[in-house]
């Protein structure tokens, strides 16, 4: 016989806040500095991401993940989970434009591809998305298993 | 008593773990390379590489001239890295070149020669010296970096 640990309101608050803003230093903050930096030095070069952009996908991954802290334990929190982690790799994948990059500065053209680097940057999230759920209905499967000594 | 995950539950965990060890390698690695490259073409750009080096000269014969470029590079990093330059000049022009492309084993290093002849070199002189090439940089099989070069510009490199 299992007992179900009670999960409190008192234990998820603190940890959903650092989640939230972790997120939106990881998410948000960095990636508009960092986008800021870019712009400057190559200002005649179009990016594949604007700060508009950032912000939506900051907001939509920290959101997800924020709510999925606050309901972790219950059965919403995977939906969730996945969701910020399906999120996460697109937002990776149309931040690099599909790992082609085209940059021109000072009369000079230049292209970057990393296609094999960028499947690498999104693959754990992939992963992660497909592994949330996978787990936790394998977990509810051996729950829902009699125990060997039951009659 | 606390449920303990299942045994699936935990393999997916592990394959997890080793993603992210095996993309953490990969890109300190890769941005290893990638450092040691850029460090060499600098100490080549000041000379002070003792393993590369850059010659560049121009011989003129009559109207012609012919640029000659080579381009010695060490690999000091964990990946091949591939280079290639490819001339396009424009049709009619009388300008002719080779497209050599290399491929460097770490630890190894390679000299690339790229020859361009100009047939009637005044009148390349007077048209603006302008020959469009493309040189490729790839870090084998992760990235790779195009570049739009202007080859005209050798002409006058190694001096008349």
């Amino acid at each position: 016989m299992f007992e179900e640990e009670r999960v409190t309101w008192r234990g998820l608050i603190p940890s959903a806040v650092v989640q939230l803003a972790v997120n939106v230093v990881l998410w948000v903050v960095i990636p508009v500095y960092v986008l800021g930096l870019i712009s400057e030095l190559l200002p005649s070069s179009p990016l594949p991401i604007t700060t508009t952009s950032i912000i939506a996908f900051g907001a939509t991954i920290t959101g997800l993940q924020f709510l999925g802290a606050l309901t972790e334990g219950r059965a919403v929190s995977i939906p969730l989970e996945t969701g910020s982690h399906i999120a996460l790799a697109y937002y990776i994948y149309s931040a690099v434009d599909g790992g082609t990059i085209a940059l021109s500065a000072a009369g000079r053209s230049l292209s970057l591809g990393f296609q094999p680097l960028l499947y690498l940057m999104v693959l754990p999230s992939l992963f992660s998305a497909v592994r949330v759920p996978l787990a936790y209905l394998t977990d509810e499967h051996e729950a829902a298993r009699p125990a060997s000594d039951s009659v | 008593m606390k449920r303990e995950p299942s045994i699936l539950a935990r393999s997916l965990r592990v394959v997890a773990l080793v993603i992210t060890v095996v993309s953490l390698f990969t890109f300190s690695t890769v941005g290893y390379t990638a450092y040691a490259g850029v460090s060499n073409v600098i100490s080549i750009v000041g000379g002070s590489s003792p393993t590369s080096a850059i010659t560049a000269k121009t011989v003129i014969q009559g109207s012609a001239a012919t640029v000659y470029l080579n381009v010695t590079l060490a690999n000091n990093g964990f990946y091949p890295i591939a280079i290639s330059l490819t001339c396009l000049p424009p049709g009619g022009s009388g300008i002719t070149c080779t497209s050599p492309s290399i491929t460097l084993p770490p630890g190894q290093s390679q000299t690339l020669n790229f020859t361009m002849t100009v047939e009637n070199y005044s009148q390349f002189i007077l048209a603006g010296r302008h020959v469009d090439g493309q040189l490729v940089v790839a870090l084998e099989p992760f990235a790779s970096i195009t570049v739009a070069v202007d080859l005209g510009s050798l002409v006058t490199l190694g001096g008349g």
